[in-house]
C-alpha cells in the first residue's frame, strides 16, 4: 500500500494525502510537469482530462478540460502560485467557461505539492541497489463549507452521469 | 419568544463555539458546529478517495515502460538539482 496517511481537517477544511511511490524524485515530478503524463491520471474515471496549456512557473497558467462520458466537456483552470522543481508545486485550481476564462461564481481550491526522497533513500542518491522512493504529499485546502458542499455535489453529479452511460452500455449490449 | 431575544441567545451561542453561522444570500444559517465538523469531515472523504484513485493511476503510470524516465539518470548523480532534470 503506497498511501502513507490521509489527514482531515475539517476547521481548516484541509486534506492532506501522503503517498509514495517507487521512483526518483525527478520521476515523480513528470507526472506534474508533463502535461501528457497529467492527463493519464488527473481526472476521475470516466472523466479524463486534456491539458491544452501547461506553463509550469511562477504565476503561469495550466488550461484543461475533462471530457465526460457523453463527450460534455468541464473546463477548467490552474495558476501556479509556487513553483521550485522538482520538489514543489503550489497552484489554484478552478472552473473555467465556454471560453476558458476563470468562472468566478465556481469554487477554487488550493493544492499544494511537495515531492521528497524517501524510506532508505532518504538521501536522495539512489538506494544501493538502484531503486528509489518518493514521497509525495499534496495538500488541498478548501475555501468553504459551501464550496466544498459544491464541489462534492457536482463531482456526485458526473458519477451519476457516468453510471448511466455505463447503464446504457450494458443495456446495449 | 420574542425575535430579538432568539437573536440574543443565538449570540451568546455562537460565541461560545457551540453553533456557528453562515450567510446564505439573505438567509443566516444557524447550525450545530459538531455537525458542521461532521459535514466537512464528510466531504473531505470524497477528496480522499480521489486521491487513492489518483494514487493508483500514479503507480500504472510510473510502471509503464513507455516512460523509462527511471534508468536516465545514474545512481550516484543528485537527481534532486534542477539543472539535472530530465525532459521527457
Amino acid at each position: 500500500m503506497t498511501v502513507i496517511s490521509s489527514d482531515k481537517d475539517p476547521e481548516a477544511l484541509t486534506l492532506t494525502f501522503v503517498a509514495e511511490f517507487d521512483a526518483p524524485v525527478d520521476r515523480v515530478w513528470q507526472i506534474w510537469e508533463d502535461p501528457r503524463q497529467l492527463e493519464r491520471w488527473w481526472g476521475p474515471p470516466g472523466w479524463p482530462a486534456t491539458f491544452d496549456a501547461h506553463d509550469v512557473t511562477p504565476g503561469g497558467r495550466a488550461s484543461y478540460y475533462m471530457t465526460g462520458p457523453e463527450g460534455e466537456k468541464a473546463p477548467g483552470w490552474w495558476h501556479f502560485t509556487e513553483v521550485d522543481a522538482p520538489t514543489r508545486l503550489a497552484f489554484d485550481d478552478g472552473f473555467a467557461n465556454e471560453n476558458g476564462e476563470p468562472d468566478e461564481s465556481m469554487p477554487v481550491t488550493k493544492i499544494a505539492v511537495t515531492l521528497e526522497p524517501a524510506g532508505s533513500d532518504a538521501s536522495g542518491t539512489g538506494a544501493a541497489d538502484g531503486s528509489a522512493r518518493t514521497r509525495m504529499t499534496t495538500v488541498n485546502t478548501f475555501e468553504s463549507l459551501e464550496q466544498l458542499e459544491q464541489l462534492v455535489a457536482m463531482g456526485m453529479e458526473d458519477g451519476m452521469r457516468l453510471a448511466m452511460a455505463q447503464i446504457d452500455e450494458v443495456l446495449a449490449s | 419568544m420574542s425575535f430579538a431575544a432568539v437573536q440574543k441567545h443565538v449570540a451568546v451561542l455562537e460565541r461560545a463555539a457551540i453553533i456557528e453561522k453562515q450567510r446564505r444570500g439573505k438567509e443566516q444559517i444557524v447550525r450545530a458546529r459538531l455537525e458542521t465538523l461532521a459535514r466537512a469531515t464528510e466531504l473531505l472523504g470524497e477528496f480522499e478517495a480521489l486521491w487513492r484513485e489518483r494514487t493508483l493511476r500514479i503507480e500504472e503510470l510510473l510502471a509503464d515502460p513507455a516512460h523509462p524516465a527511471t534508468d536516465i539518470h545514474p545512481a550516484t548523480t543528485t537527481p534532486t538539482r534542477p539543472t539535472e532534470k530530465g525532459h521527457p
